[in-house]
């Protein structure tokens, strides 16, 4: 009886994990740029996540692993961070040289001018340009982007992901949707 | 009325995000694979460990109490008689175990003596 239920719960975080599992490598890797730096994310955060929450109701999965998945992020920024730090101690000039290599948006195609962005364009150029925009973007502001808009979380669930208030959500998301407007404004 | 110009299409940014997901390779949708099996593991090793937890919690707790016992002494308790010294006594009584053995032929003269006294 009791290894029915854990069957059925084991097949259930299953289906959810592999419903969720591509949209939540897209956002690590619009967070990380880098596919493998993406993969190794969240597999972090489907390890915690069932460490941690696999007792938990269903119907809370969803904002728990991208709570998960964020924090991951935030630790591989942070990461991040400090290597650049320490780059930048011993390789200054190269971590400025780094930094002129020049907007990650100038290497995508520009797509011919139309009147409303990204509506005209094809879906790969679109897409290239969106992706691009989106890693520009400083984390907080893309998580609130993604998490709000794409994953369609309410603005309390996606203050309970990120870990702050919903004021600064709105905050991030207000800043994001201004940024992703003049990103893609300049690459119709 | 229209949308302004200026204005996000958060739909379509949506729909294009989507449209992404089945951009994978094959490899990287392995890796996935294998990475929520992996992650999934971890509920069948809790199972075995859940199986086992109270067979290991009543043992542990069955060497805590031998371990607690006070000791007893070895001896065995004094009896009035041992089995022994009763054997012996039986051996030593000859006589009542000859008159065991006769028991039938002793009951055969005392009934001729009563024939031959009521006689």
């Amino acid at each position: 009886m009791r290894d029915d239920a854990q069957t059925r719960r084991r097949a259930e975080l299953d289906r959810f994990l592999r419903d969720t599992e591509r949209r939540a490598l897209r956002m690590a890797q619009l967070g990380t740029g880098h596919l493998d730096d993406a993969l190794e994310l969240v597999q972090e955060a489907m390890y915690g996540f069932v460490r941690h929450y696999a007792d938990k109701p269903a119907a809370d999965w969803a904002p728990l692993f991208y709570r998960v998945l964020d924090s991951r992020l935030l630790d591989f920024h942070r990461r991040q961070t400090v290597r650049r730090r320490w780059l930048a101690i011993g390789f200054g000039h190269a971590t400025q040289a780094e930094d002129d290599a020049g907007d990650p948006l100038d290497q995508v195609a520009a797509p011919e001018a139309t009147s409303d962005p990204l509506q005209q364009l094809t879906d790969h150029a679109a897409m290239q340009s969106l992706q691009a925009a989106l890693q520009q973007l400083p984390d907080r502001q893309r998580q609130a982007f993604l998490l709000r808009h794409w994953e369609g979380f309410d603005g309390a669930t996606t203050a309970g992901i990120m870990g702050c208030s919903e004021g600064s959500v709105k905050t991030h998301l207000s800043r994001a949707l201004t940024a992703l407007r003049r990103a893609l404004e300049e690459h119709r | 009325m229209t949308q302004p110009d200026r204005s996000l299409d958060t739909d379509r940014s949506r729909q294009l995000l989507d449209d992404s997901l089945n951009d994978f390779d094959a490899a990287t949708l392995s890796r996935l694979n294998q990475a929520r099996q992996r992650a999934l593991s971890q509920l069948d090793t809790r199972r075995r460990w859940a199986w086992w937890q109270p067979l290991t919690g009543v043992a542990l707790a069955a060497a805590l109490v031998i371990a607690l016992l006070p000791r007893q002494p070895q001896t065995l308790p004094a009896t009035s008689v041992s089995v022994g010294e009763f054997d012996l006594a039986l051996l030593s009584e000859s006589e009542d175990l000859e008159l065991l053995e006769n028991l039938e032929f002793y009951a055969w003269l005392e009934q001729e003596e009563d024939w031959d006294g009521s006689s």
